[in-house]
Formats: structure tokens, sequence, C-alpha cells
């Protein structure tokens, strides 16, 4: 299940870390072994992702597909007693090199959770904090950057009036989606989703289908 | 299960829900009972004059507003003391320390501090806060005493809201690509706001009717005025229904103003917890989970 987004925009500009080289895989993953304690939860992971594909990890429950995911963007590094050997390289660069933060990890590579997990804030303030967090303040700009990603995600339509009420008092479906687009708003180069469809009312490529630039999303199903 | 059996099983819940009813209804009744009894005792004493006036003729006659002021300057320092701390003490604990044998003995040391009988505290703030820093007998020396009273108050209760916020929301904030500082500071904070409130209603109702921590460190028999600095002393409710109850020459004669100064204390208390309640159900209406 690969699919093809089309985007042919010019890489962003250079950082120190992570340079784009559109020729390379974004993700190569190579011997990976991820320990709980001493239980080992994955042996030896080897794969690719591809630039501007959609990817899916297909598997039965309790595999592990979580746990990979998770290691894409560092998340879990914050669970006591995690270990990783192998190399999970992004744009080239080992994720789990001394040198990498994992704050700047997280800030290209989106996460959507297997539950629908909106902060206790309004719609807006949800959609709008990733952008906060990295200096973004003119309102504006905010209000656009809103709108699009909650276009993207495919719930504009039914929130745009009541951006300002609790994000809480959305359906589930309305919430996983609030939290697709609260991902988007980062424009992340990847965007990791576990297992999005289990709280989704629409099919979630419907919803990111709009989302196509030049970024790559590994869509776990 | 034969019918029997379910009849039994029956009777022994309902004796069982029988006896805690009375025995709520026993506790309910003593608080009841205390706040009629000063209420009926106390009224007769309120007046404008009462509550807007220093003491006359050696406490027999006039009101205590030097004293409420005092309550309340001392009250609101103690806060100001504990809040910052506690609340960032209760970050550390639950949102930076790692679980082990360091943290048990930090846990361990704020639950005695919690246990430690208030004299103590204003002995030690006498000889700290007053002695040692030479802030003499003041509110700021009293504030920092009451403050550390109830620190262990604060740090308890903003420890537990801090971990009633659900996981979630910290993975959801990290996994956006915030520091632990951004996600504690926009995220956390905000969520545990109503419960770390609570902790400071309770933190409110000590600071104001202890009188042992502020007898050496804050409180004066008798001012004319209020304080004008906060290295002033004061007069505060508490210490005055001490002095009008045991030290004064007319206790008898006192002893309606005694009831009066114990309902305005009271009054206050209610009065002070009550704004934070307000300010916690507001919270409460857009933060819920």
């Amino acid at each position: 299940m690969v699919k093809a987004s089309a985007s042919a925009q010019a890489p962003e500009e250079p950082r120190e870390l992570f340079r784009v080289h559109p020729e390379r895989p974004i993700i190569e993953v190579k011997g990976l072994n991820f320990y709980y304690g001493d239980f080992q939860a994955l042996t030896g992971v080897n794969m690719t992702v591809k630039r501007n594909k959609v990817t899916a990890l297909i598997g039965p429950s309790g595999c592990g597909k979580s746990t990979f995911l998770r290691l894409l963007n560092r998340m879990n590094e914050l669970i006591p007693g995690t270990r990783v050997e192998g190399e999970l390289l992004f744009e080239g660069v080992n994720l789990y090199d001394p040198g990498v933060d994992p704050v700047e990890v997280r800030r290209r590579v989106g996460m959507v959770f297997q539950k629908p997990n909106p902060f206790p804030k309004t719609i807006y303030n949800n959609v709008a904090y990733g952008p906060r967090l990295h200096g973004l303040r003119e309102a504006r700009q905010l209000d656009h950057m809103v709108e699009r990603s909650l276009k993207s995600a495919a719930l504009w339509d039914e929130v745009k009036d009541i951006l300002h009420q609790s994000a809480l008092g959305l359906s589930g479906g309305q919430q996983q989606r609030l939290c697709i687009a609260r991902a988007i708003a980062m424009q992340p180069e990847v965007l990791l989703m576990d297992e999005p469809t289990s709280a989704l009312d629409p099919s979630p490529p419907a919803a990111s289908k709009s989302w196509s630039r030049n970024s790559n999303k590994a869509i776990l199903l | 299960m034969s019918r029997h059996n379910l009849a039994m099983r029956h009777l022994r819940q309902n004796l069982a829900f029988g006896l805690f009813r009375l025995i709520m209804l026993a506790v309910l009744g003593a608080l009841g009972g205390i706040l009629v009894y000063v209420f009926i005792h106390g009224v007769g004493a309120i007046s404008w004059e009462f509550l807007t006036q220093p003491p006359k003729n050696s406490m027999t006659a006039g009101g205590i507003f030097p004293a409420i002021m005092g309550t309340l300057y001392l009250t609101v320092g103690a806060l100001l003391v504990a809040l910052p701390l506690g609340v960032s003490a209760a970050i550390y604990l639950s949102e930076y320390a790692t679980e082990g044998r360091a943290l048990r003995i930090v846990r361990l040391g704020i639950q005695n501090l919690a246990g430690i009988p208030s004299v103590v505290f204003g002995l030690f703030g006498l000889a700290l806060f007053v002695g040692y820093f030479k802030l003499g007998v003041s509110i700021a020396a009293g504030s920092l005493t009451l403050g550390l009273l109830i620190l262990p108050t604060i740090i308890g209760a903003s420890e537990e809201a801090l971990r009633q916020v659900p996981g979630t929301f910290r993975e959801a904030s990290l996994g956006l690509g915030a520091t632990r500082w951004q996600t504690i500071r926009k995220v956390v904070l905000p969520a545990a706001l109503p419960g770390i409130l609570t902790g400071s209603i309770l933190g409110i109702g000590r600071a104001a009717g202890e009188t042992a921590p502020i007898m050496f460190t804050a409180a004066t028999f008798y001012t004319m005025g209020l304080p004008r600095s906060p290295l002033d002393q004061v007069m505060a409710l508490p210490y005055h229904i001490y002095v009008l109850a045991t030290a004064g020459t007319h206790i008898e004669q006192t002893r309606p103003l005694q009831y009066g100064t114990v309902l305005v204390l009271i009054s206050l208390v209610l009065g002070l917890s009550l704004v934070a309640i307000i300010i916690r159900t507001r919270m409460r209406k857009t933060k819920q989970w």
C-alpha cells in the first residue's frame, strides 16, 4: 500500500544536521534492536522509508509496530529502562547519535497517537500549540496555519465556527482529526500515525491526502 | 445463591451503610455544633465598629481591625512564600526527579515536615528569620515562618495534582517537539492548577489559624494603627484570641469579644477559601478530561 503524492518542491534551507538529499530514502533502519529492560521488543529490523510516499506497517497486535514508530521520533526513551541498538538514519543522520537533540527530532518527525489526546484547551489553541512552541506569535500567520492544518485534516468545516471552544467537546473521531491537524501544523518532514483509524470516522488517507508537501508519511494500520 | 443468603447480604449492606451514615452525621454534628456555638456567642459582638476600629480600654472595647488586616497580610505573605517554593518542589518531584532512594528520602523529609509541631516552627522562625536574618518580629518573619509551615501541604497537594494530569498530555506535547519545560509550563501546570489551588485552600486555613508560629515571629499584643512596612509587627486574629482568653486582665469582660474574634477568624478563612474555590471552579469548567 504505497501511494505517491505530488510534490517537487525544492529542499528546505540546509540545516546543520539533517541535510536533505532528494535521491536518498528519508529514513533508513539498519539492524535495529530494542529492549524494554530485559525484554527484547524488536529484533533486527531493516527497512527504508521513501520520500513523498505513504508507507504502511502491517502486523498482528503486539508485534511491535507502535514501538517501532515511537523509535522514529525518540518517544520511547521517555520510558525508563529502554535501550536501542543498531542504526536509525533520518536524512542520513543516526537519530540516536549523542549530538542529536530529541526535541529537534520530534519537531521534524511528527506523531499522531493511537488514542486521540487533545490538550484541554480550545480547538484553536490545540492546533496553534506547535507553531507557538517554535516562536510563531503573529496572529494572522497563526490563523492561517490553523485554518490550513484543519482543512488538511478534513475538520475545518465542522469546527470553523467553534474554534474557541474546548477541544474536549468534540467527538472521538473529530478529536483524532484535530490531533492530525495539530501534528500537521508543525509541518513535519515525516508524519507517524499509530493506528489512526481506530478512532477515525472517515478514512485517514482522505484526511491527509490534501496534505502533500515535500513530506513523507508513515501510516501504520 | 439462595434467596435467604441474598436477604442476609442486603441486611449486612444496610447495616454497614447505616453505620457509615451515623458516623458521618456525628462528624458533621461536631463541626456544625462548633460553628453554631461560636456564631451564637459571637454574633452579638459583631458590629461595624468591631470590624473597623482598633481595640480600646485595655481590649475591653473597640474593634479588631488591626488584627484582621494582620492576619490577611500574614496569610497572603505565607502563600507568597509557600506557593512558588512548593509548586517548584512539586514540579521537580513529579516531573524531573527519577524514582529511587534519594527521592524516597526527600519525600519522607517533606512528610515529616508536615508532622512537626507548629511551636517548633515558631521557635525556628525566631532563631532564623527574627534573629539570624535580623528581620525582627515582623510580617516578613511571620510570613516566612508560616510559609514553611504550610509548605508540606502545598507540595503534597501540588505533586498529587501534577500526577493526576494524564501522561498522554505530556506525550502529545513532547511529540510536537516541546521541551520538557515547555510541556510543564503550557500543558501540565495549567491542567494541574485546580488541584494546586485545593492545596492552597488547605494552606490558607492553616496559615490564618496558627498561633504558635507567629507568637515569636510576627504578632504583637496591641498596635494602634496598621503596619507601614513588612518589617513592622502586627496584631493577628489567632494571637488576639489567645491574648484575650489568657493574658488579659479582664478575661470575663472580653469573653463576647473573644467569640466575636473567633467568628471573624472563621469567616475570614472561609472567605479566603471561597475565593480559591471560585477560581478553581472557573478553571475546571474549561479544563476537564
